[in-house]
């Protein structure tokens, strides 16, 4: 059985003694080209044959903007509308990202550091909004709150953030992946197509509903 | 390659996780559906609130399959 768990290099920048570039890289500019391309015709040619009365298309798009508008302020109250461009964003990265092994290529959050770089962005927001709210001695003072002997607890809790959420999202897709690949080689003719519905779309879209609603319901934690 | 059955050893053991994470995904479903039953109502905010504390609690297994793969193929 070679199935390959690491990523593999498929090009390397012959700078400082080569740095590698992996299937990641290239996987995220497709969907990066994909999700572009699908704004910019939505914004030039959709747009402006929009109507009051929205039908179609057309209330799709404005079902899913006024879900994530809807979602964000149910969980962060009085900040959600600030922040809801940028879960949208994350929302439609990750689901392309995580169901994208349906057409044939390996999904670019089964690279660790892709879904270590999401996780520093939410930890880094988590931090910001905590900052900007209650100033770094006020964040500080937060870790004594219930009790201040569980303040070493607390503070490596929140180290553990970034480092679950990272292996939590990285380690059900390649889950996914492993399945589906043991599948193909002892099955390869109907069989993986009824799997696939599970293993690949509800799971990759369960673990971006996740992911969003775990940055959303940390953040609204930092700002109580 | 010294030490690829110590490894194996190793990364059989690290997913006994899975153990824990589904006894406890047992406990939370029956919970569930005990609360639909008294309440049918709730059925929608029951289901949501299901879905999100399983997936919270699979991680727990996730975690230790991570570390077999990291056990098995980082030596």
């Amino acid at each position: 059985m070679d199935i390959h768990i690491e990523p593999s290099v498929w090009y390397t920048i012959p700078v400082f003694g080569g740095i590698p570039v992996t299937d990641a890289v290239f996987v995220t500019w497709l969907v990066m080209a994909i999700l572009i391309v699908f704004g910019l015709v939505v914004r030039f040619v959709l747009l402006p044959k929009f109507e009051d009365l929205p039908k179609g298309f057309q209330n799709i798009l404005e079902l899913f903007v006024e879900w994530i508008y809807h979602f964000c302020e149910d969980t962060m109250h009085e900040r959600g509308r600030g922040i809801a461009p940028y879960i949208g964003t994350i929302a439609l990265y990750l689901a392309l990202a995580n169901t994208i092994e349906l057409i044939g290529l390996r999904p670019p959050t089964t690279n660790l550091g892709v879904t270590f770089a999401l996780a520093i962005m939410t930890f880094i927001l988590i931090n910001y909004y905590g900052i900007r709210k209650k100033g770094v001695l006020g964040r500080l003072k937060d870790f004594t709150k219930p009790v201040a002997i569980m303040a070493p607890i607390k503070f490596f809790s929140e180290l553990a953030i970034p480092v679950s959420m990272a292996s939590r999202l990285f380690g059900n897709i390649l889950g996914g992946l492993v399945v589906m690949e043991i599948i193909y080689k002892v099955v390869p003719v109907a069989v993986p197509a009824a799997l696939a519905i599970y293993f690949n779309l509800f799971d990759g879209l369960m673990q971006t509903f996740i992911f969003i609603t775990l940055t959303l319901s940390f953040i609204g934690d930092a700002l109580e | 390659m010294d030490g690829a059955g110590l490894a194996a050893i190793g990364a059989g053991l690290a997913v006994i996780t899975g153990l824990g994470a589904g006894i406890g995904m047992g406990i939370a479903t029956s919970k569930a559906v005990e609360a639909v039953g008294r309440q049918p109502e709730a059925t929608n905010q029951i289901n949501r609130i299901l879905l999100l504390g399983l997936a919270l609690t699979e991680s727990v297994a996730i975690y230790g399959f991570v570390i077999a793969l990291l056990i098995l193929f980082t030596r």
